[in-house]
Order: C-alpha cells, then sequence, then structure tokens
C-alpha cells in the first residue's frame, strides 16, 4: 500500500511540477506583457491607434 | 423482472433522457463536436474519469487481482495508464486544442497535408474506435444477461439504443453532461458502496489469504522486469489513446486543463484503489469463483447491502455505456467530419453541418451494436487491441511530428501502417496459436518497427520547406495564445484573467507542498519498512 501511494505522489506531482513550469514558461511574460499594455497603450508592445494607422 | 433488471431499465433510460434533453443545447457544428469550447473543470474531470474508467477497469481490472492480488496492477499497469494520461492531456491534447483540432485525423491533416496520411489516420480512427466499443459492449453485455437473464441479443440491443440516445441528439453536450451524472453513480460505487463490502468482508479475507496476496508482485511471482513492461505498455496504451486526448477539447481555458488533469488523477487512484482491494478481499470469502470477471458483482449483489449493492451494478453498468458512447460518437466525428473533408476539400465550410453528424453518430453506433451482436468474442482483449492499434500507429507519429522538424508525410504514413500491420499480423498469429511469445510482447514489437520505419523513412527522404514550416507552425502554437486573444477582445478579460492566474498558481504550488511532503512522508515509512526495520 505504501509502494502505492508512493506512486500515486509521485505522479500528481509530476503534473503539478509540470504545470508550474507551464504557468511560469507560457504565462508569466504573456501576461506581464499585458498588463504593460494596459498601462501604456501607446507604448511600443501596445496597439494604440498610432501604430494602427 | 428482478431487481438488477430494474436497475438497468432505469439507469439506461434516466441517461438517455439526459442525453436527449442536451439536444436543444445545439445550436451549430460548433456546440455539437466541441461544446463551443465552455466545458468547465468539473466536466473535463468528470469526462477524462468516465472514459478511463471502463468495463476493463470495473471487471476486468478486479477479475485479474482477484487472482493475483491488487497490488499487481495498483502498482505497474496504474501508474503507468496515469502518466499516460497525463502526457495525453497535458501535452498531445493541449496542442491540438492550440492548433484549432475538432478531431484527431485533423491534426494529422494539418501537421502533413497529405491525403494518404489522413485517410489512413482517419481508418485506424473509426476501426480502433468501433473495435474498443464493441468490447465494451461485449463485455457489459455477457455479463448483464448473465444478471437479468435477458438474451444476451436483447441486451445488446437495448445498451445500443440508450448509446443512441446519449450520442445522437446532443454531440459532445450529450456525452460530457451524461459522463458528469455518471460519474456520481461511479463515485458512489467507489466510496460508499466498496467500503460497505469492505467492512463487511475485510475480518474473514484477511485470515483466509496468504501475506504474498497482498504484496506487489501478487500469488502470481512475476518479476520486477515485468512490471516495469506492464508499466511502459500501459504507459503508450493511454498515452496516444484518443479517448483520453479529444476530451481536451471542448475545455473552456487552459487553466480547466490544468486542474482537470491533476484532480482525475487523484480520482482515480481512489476509485481503482477501492476496487481492486475490494476484489482482492473476495478471493478470501469466495475463493471459487468461476469466472472472475463476475467478481465485482458478486461482491456488490452478495455482500453488499441491498440497495448499495445495485447501485454497485449501476456504476458497472454507466462505466461500460459511457466509455462505449465516447468511443461510437469519436467514430462518428471522424465519419462526418474528416471523411467528408477528404471527399470534399474545396467544401470545407460545411463540415460543420450538424444533421449529416447526426447520421454518422447513428451510423458508428448501429454498426457497433451489430459487430457485438456478430462477433462477441473476449472483450478484455479486444479493448487491449484497440488500445494497442493506436500505441503502435498513431503515437510514434504524434509524438515525433510534434518533437521532430524532419518527419515528413511519407514518414507517418510508413510508419502508422507498419505498426497497425505488425500487430495485426502477429495478433492473428498468436490468436490461432502459430506463434508464441511472451505476454504482451507484440505490441513492444509492433510498436519498435513503427519506430524504426519512421525514422528510416524520415532519413531517407529530406522534409520539404512546407513540412518544416508546419512542424514550427504546430510547435510554436500555444494554448496561452487563446487566453491572450480573449484578454484583448474584451476590456473586462484581463483582470478576471490575473485572478485565475494567481489562483491557479497558489492551488498549484499549495498542491505541490502537500504532495512533496506526503511522498517525503512515505518514503520514510518506507524505509523503516524495508531498509530500516
Amino acid at each position: 500500500m505504501v509502494v502505492y501511494a508512493l506512486l500515486t505522489m509521485g505522479v500528481v506531482l509530476t503534473a503539478v511540477l509540470y504545470g508550474l513550469h507551464t504557468l511560469r514558461k507560457e504565462y508569466r511574460p504573456l501576461l506581464r506583457a499585458l498588463c504593460q499594455r494596459e498601462e501604456d497603450p501607446e507604448g511600443p508592445d501596445g496597439d494604440g491607434e498610432e501604430e494602427g494607422q | 423482472m428482478n431487481a438488477v433488471s430494474w436497475t438497468v431499465a432505469v439507469t439506461l433510460l434516466a441517461f438517455g433522457l439526459v442525453g436527449l434533453c442536451m439536444a436543444r443545447k445545439i445550436r451549430n457544428g460548433d456546440s455539437f463536436y466541441i461544446m463551443e469550447e465552455k466545458a468547465p473543470t468539473l466536466f473535463l474531470v468528470c469526462g477524462i474519469c468516465m472514459s478511463y474508467i471502463s468495463v476493463v477497469t470495473m471487471s476486468t481490472g478486479p477479475g485479474i487481482c482477484y487472482e493475483k492480488g491488487p497490488f499487481v496492477l495498483l502498482t505497474t499497469a496504474q501508474p503507468g495508464a496515469w502518466l499516460g494520461m497525463l502526457v495525453a492531456v497535458l501535452f498531445i491534447g493541449r496542442k491540438m486544442k492550440a492548433i484549432g483540432c475538432y478531431t484527431m485525423p485533423e491534426y494529422f491533416a494539418k501537421r502533413f497535408s497529405d491525403g494518404n496520411v489522413t485517410f489512413l489516420a482517419l481508418i485506424i480512427m473509426v476501426a480502433g474506435m468501433e473495435l474498443y466499443g464493441v468490447s465494451q459492449l461485449v463485455s457489459i453485455g455477457r455479463i448483464l444477461s448473465e444478471a437479468t437473464g435477458l438474451r444476451y441479443p436483447w441486451v445488446v440491443l437495448l445498451l445500443t439504443l440508450a448509446i443512441m440516445l446519449f450520442c445522437v441528439p446532443g454531440g459532445t453536450w450529450s456525452i460530457m453532461m451524461t459522463d458528469t451524472l455518471m460519474f456520481v453513480v461511479v463515485l458512489v460505487t467507489a466510496v460508499v458502496v466498496c467500503p460497505a463490502i469492505i467492512a463487511v468482508v475485510y475480518p474473514e479475507a484477511v485470515q483466509a489469504l496468504p501475506e504474498a496476496f497482498w504484496s506487489v508482485r501478487g500469488t502470481g511471482g512475476g518479476s520486477a522486469a515485468s512490471g516495469f513492461s506492464q508499466l511502459i505498455l500501459w504507459f503508450t496504451f493511454f498515452a496516444g489513446s484518443p479517448v483520453i486526448i479529444t476530451r481536451v477539447f471542448p475545455a473552456k481555458n487552459d487553466f480547466a486543463v490544468f486542474k482537470a488533469a491533476v484532480i482525475s488523477v487523484v480520482l482515480i487512484a481512489v476509485i481503482s484503489f477501492l476496487l481492486y482491494f475490494t476484489a482482492g478481499l473476495m478471493r478470501g470469502v469466495e475463493p471459487e469463483l468461476t469466472d472472475r470477471d463476475w467478481v465485482m458483482f458478486q461482491a456488490f449483489l452478495q455482500h453488499a447491502p441491498p440497495v448499495l449493492g445495485l447501485v454497485g451494478v449501476a456504476g458497472v453498468l454507466t462505466a461500460a455505456v459511457s466509455t462505449s458512447a465516447v468511443l461510437f460518437c469519436l467514430a462518428g466525428f471522424s465519419i462526418s467530419r474528416d471523411f467528408f473533408s477528404l471527399l470534399n476539400p474545396d467544401k470545407q465550410q460545411e463540415a460543420n453541418n450538424v444533421r449529416r453528424a447526426r447520421i454518422a453518430q447513428a451510423f458508428a453506433v448501429g454498426l457497433g451494436g451489430v459487430a457485438a451482436l456478430l462477433y462477441p468474442s473476449s472483450g478484455y482483449d479486444l479493448s487491449v487491441f484497440a488500445c494497442g492499434i493506436f500505441a503502435a500507429s498513431w503515437l510514434p507519429a504524434i509524438l515525433m511530428s510534434l518533437l521532430w522538424k524532419r518527419y515528413h508525410a511519407a514518414a507517418a504514413f510508413y510508419g502508422m501502417l507498419s505498426g497497425a500491420m505488425v500487430l495485426t499480423v502477429l495478433q492473428a498469429l498468436l490468436t490461432a496459436e502459430v506463434l508464441a511469445l511472451p505476454d504482451m510482447m507484440h505490441y513492444i514489437l509492433s510498436m519498435g518497427v513503427s519506430i524504426l520505419v519512421s525514422v528510416a523513412v524520415a532519413l531517407r527522404w529530406p522534409a520539404g520547406p512546407g513540412n518544416v514550416r508546419r512542424h514550427y507552425q504546430i510547435r510554436n502554437a500555444q494554448l496561452s495564445d487563446q487566453v491572450v486573444r480573449e484578454a484583448r477582445t474584451s476590456p473586462g478579460a484581463l483582470p478576471l484573467l490575473l485572478r485565475d492566474y494567481h489562483r491557479m498558481r497558489r492551488t498549484l504550488l499549495l498542491a505541490a507542498a502537500v504532495t512533496a511532503g506526503g511522498l517525503l512522508g512515505l518514503c520514510l515509512v518506507f524505509y523503516r519498512l524495508v531498509g530500516g526495520g
């Protein structure tokens, strides 16, 4: 039973760590860029009217 | 009619009506195929769990536990299957969703842009899904025929009609809604009915069974190498399983997919443990069962309180029916969407026609029902063979196409074809007893042939620029892009997105801390038990 619990927790931990890794790798830079754009819509990252034209 | 017959009739009728009611949710092809990508975490959890928990989990798996001991499967095949499930959901399913796939053959069309590869993928999809669905129908048909006294053809006919109600009117909406409700029945079976049986039989069973029965090797005396090969084999079966991969497509966003994956593993671990432990204990109180697949039914009907026992019967029935419904549904989707697109490449805008989709669903379910009537072979062997087809043909092709830019259409075609053909020929030779191989070795051999042929063809002929471009397009497509698109289009979406992100991060950090702590504690217990005395 201990082996089974060990294996279960190992698999769950793998999934959780992969989730944290994805959040860090994919979402953090994107959200940072989006927040920056919200604060400064006319900036280089934004797509304000001037840039659109 | 006896109590079991009434339980079966009421369960099928109730879920059939739910499936029928979901027809009003269907407004267009998107709602029929992928629920307009609105599925919340709850739907995904129940969908993944019910795709995983089939008649193999509820009947054949417990049969093996009854014979060899519960921890033989729990420590080899089960962890392998969970890991495979995580790869299917988090790696393959997310990637396919990110590039806008509605079905799995669509991925091959987008990645290789080659009619032959798409056609072969479509044939494998429909044949594999139908075989797998038929195996579920055959298994549950035989069990119910014995339990209710109804003749086998009538049971199969009733099941086929019920599955039509699940699949035809509401497509994925029906499947997801019935899966959610059916999961409640399965969960109650595992966490209420099984403990009730354990409480009754435990004292007598533990005294009657030898200590080796509860060990990792069980009474079969399997080696560590065979246990490890089982783990790898079940990993490949689930990593390449379209049933699990396509559960991601209706998800409302990426966060829901991650939460669903983690919660599903925990729930499946708990459910499997309770079912298999109960089946193991049954060996102690009823050591002379002639049909080992009957063990859970015997436990529910003879050792549980009457009402709870009938809930258990409904649990086995729903597990089989829900998996069959998903399988036939996916086969129908491939016929109505991918086959149509292949025949009419210039009419892509019509690929989502709901009427045609419903006709294809009815055809796929009807074909499965007829096959189950005409060919009532061993359900378990057929299930494993169907899983093996995807593991031997699709899995190497999908993984290599995602990871290797030189992997092109010819390599995928010959790799998939050789894997499927070698497996089919070996299976036929083994069934005819012309050839003898160690258990499950033909699956490993056919996977090996598929990989070797793929690599040889990919290295022999260079990949064209279009292939490399498509590879990078898919590789760079992220599911997070979809979330960002939403944040850009609607003004209030960013605060909500930030809230979801922080909430998800906190949840995962907490889960990581709890799991790591638990793992450490268990390691200490294990060390004291094994090494430190």
